[in-house]
């Protein structure tokens, strides 16, 4: 079978020797002076790529964020401004008790950020009346 | 630097964010022995009831949460004995303003200003109930 295959190709090689010939070039020297530039363009070493690019995006992002910031400082002077701790922690301004035998004191949570409103003299609920 | 990121991050996460909440809640608080395991709802307030008041073992006898809006007024009705009227006086970057009355029953107890911060809880201390102490909390979350 690959003899056969071998022996038809070698017979149609040998036909396409005989019957196909190379089309005669028009203006062979252009031609060669094309290719000659091509093969030059492609051997020229590359310039090595700057810093130039990394350097501008660099400077045009902290640009950028300045701006940002600025414009923050501008336009939203309370947000931009670092808050103080205090400003996180709950506190009771005045607290008054409504009935007589009644007393209220506010404090801060010792160590936290909450609010304690302490009641004294409030009535005793029994257990047995309900509360929820 | 990395300090200062981080500090910066959990300011402006700690600002208030539109859509806050408060949260009321009834709870009744206990010495036992052991103590109870804390309810979920109550875990972030455990260690200040203990504290603050010295009791180990919490119940959460009711809860309710309402929006906060600038200039309105809400009831906050944990449970049918103990209810806030909370009027939303103004809003801060941090905090809120409120005007807060606690009521028992149809009794105003008390009236308080208060400025209250996101996760930095007023406790109340509420009357002896049976065996325990009544705590009343608000929180905007």
């Amino acid at each position: 079978m690959k003899n056969s295959d071998d022996r038809e190709w070698e017979k149609t090689r040998n036909l396409l020797r005989e019957h196909l010939t190379v089309p005669p070039l028009t203006n062979p020297d252009f031609i060669n002076s094309r290719v000659l530039e091509a093969i030059e363009r492609e051997e020229r070493p590359r310039p090595a790529a700057s810093g130039w690019s990394l350097r501008w995006l660099f400077w045009s992002g902290a640009t950028a964020l300045l701006m940002a910031g600025l414009l923050t400082a501008v336009l939203m002077p309370r947000e931009f401004g670092l808050r103080s701790h205090d400003e996180f922690i709950s506190q009771v301004i005045s607290a008054r008790a409504e009935m007589p035998q009644l007393s209220v004191t506010g404090f801060q949570v010792p160590d936290g950020r909450g609010v304690v409103l302490w009641m004294e003299g409030v009535d005793y609920i029994p257990a047995g009346e309900g509360v929820r | 630097m990395k300090r200062l990121l981080v500090a910066l991050l959990w300011m402006s996460a700690a600002g208030l964010q539109a859509g806050d909440r408060i949260w009321s809640a009834l709870v009744l608080a206990t010495n036992e022995n052991p103590p109870r395991p804390v309810p979920a709802n109550l875990e972030d307030f455990a260690p200040t009831i203990r504290r603050v008041f010295g009791y180990n073992s919490l119940y959460l006898l009711g809860e309710k949460k309402r929006n906060l809006v600038t200039g309105a007024e809400e009831w906050l009705v944990p449970s049918k004995a103990f209810f806030f009227k909370v009027q939303v006086l103004g809003k801060k970057p941090t905090c809120y303003e409120l005007q807060i009355e606690l009521y028992r029953g149809q009794k105003l107890l008390v009236t308080s200003h208060t400025r209250l911060a996101r996760d930095a809880p007023l406790y109340i201390r509420g009357p002896q109930w049976g065996g325990g102490q009544l705590v009343l909390l608000l929180e905007v979350q």
